[in-house]
């Protein structure tokens, strides 16, 4: 499989994936670069079946992303620099200009699930992963990433309830 | 999932995540277009080498400790034996090492496309000397850095 095949699939939302880990857009593109390189150039792809690719370099992006934070972090605390006011909360999807108020409240809502939640509602609905395969990235069984889901879409109807934009638009 | 959520899914559906810029697409091609540098070191090699150097520093540190322990019938007795011989009035009171910071500096490519990681260690050595005639001391601290690139594997 061409690597150019795969960004154009599936790069957006391998940089969503990454956004959780990450305090903005660019971070998060910088994880998936990191990311992709890493195993692309390991050779650790040839060991993979064509069909697990896809998975595989979710979890090689996570890693990437959550190496970033460390580094991050030694870097705060050598320097004193707090980093956190350079978190930007939006910027995670294109909003479309018809449905702006709706869709940047199913932003911000999405952003506020845990994270194991999102995580698993992030692979699901973008990177569209099975729950097998989910499962199998994150280590947990097909039945636990499902839940996870569930709960994810449960908790995300119960905040959008609590939002007028949402009710009105008829999101439930 | 279920008819329970399907509005729900279906807005999400049509949410499209931001796009990747240009400019990561063009620093992943030339990532990978660019030779991979480096060497790994086998991981024995390095347990081997820090395993090394840590029975140095406790046989070092510990004769350092018996020549200065108050009472010790040993203390002062015989002068250690270093590289470059020192007038026998000249004592070696002090030798050790101290771990500043460690660093993970992440996972790197090197030779043979093996990713490793690569890891900044701090140290500081401290070393001290007496004259017992004239009862002067001179101590030396050297401060360095170790690179040690850890071999991964990745099946």
């Amino acid at each position: 499989m061409d690597w150019r095949e795969i960004l154009d699939q599936h790069g957006s939302a391998l940089v969503l994936y990454a956004r959780q880990w990450s305090r903005n857009h660019a971070d998060a593109e910088d994880a998936v670069q990191e990311g992709f390189v890493r195993v692309w150039k390991s050779g650790a792809l040839k060991r993979v079946p064509p069909d697990k690719i896809v998975p595989y370099l979710f979890t090689a992006v996570k890693t990437a992303a959550l190496d970033r934070i460390r580094s991050a972090k030694r870097r705060k605390t050598r320097e004193e620099k707090a980093s956190e006011e350079l978190y930007e909360p939006g910027d995670m999807f294109e909003i479309d200009p018809d449905a702006e108020d709706r869709q940047r409240v199913v932003q911000s809502v999405v952003s506020q699930l845990p994270e194991e939640q999102r995580e698993v509602l992030v692979m699901k609905v973008w990177g569209d992963l099975t729950f097998r395969e989910i499962a199998e990235q994150l280590k947990i069984s097909p039945n636990t990433a499902a839940s996870r889901y569930r709960y994810a879409m449960e908790r995300l109807r119960g905040l959008l309830e609590e939002d007028p934009v949402a009710r009105e638009g008829g999101l439930l | 999932m279920s008819d329970e959520f399907e509005r729900l899914e279906n807005e999400l559906h049509g949410m499209q995540p931001r796009a990747m810029s240009e400019r990561t697409r063009r620093g992943i091609e030339e990532a990978l277009a660019a030779p991979s540098a480096g060497r790994v070191i086998p991981f024995r090699k390095i347990l081997f080498r820090v395993g090394a150097v840590a029975a140095a520093m406790v046989v070092i540190t510990t004769i350092a400790i018996r020549l200065r322990a108050p009472g010790n019938p040993d203390a002062g007795a015989e002068p250690m034996q270093v590289a470059a011989p020192a007038p026998e009035y000249i004592e070696r009171a002090q030798v050790d090492t101290l771990l500043l910071n460690s660093e993970d500096e992440g996972i790197i490519m090197v030779g043979d496309n093996q990713p490793a990681r690569r890891v900044r260690v701090d140290l500081v050595d401290r070393m001290e000397w007496t004259n017992r005639a004239s009862g002067r001391s001179m101590q030396m601290t050297r401060p360095r850095s170790e690179i040690v690139l850890v071999g991964l594997r990745t099946d």
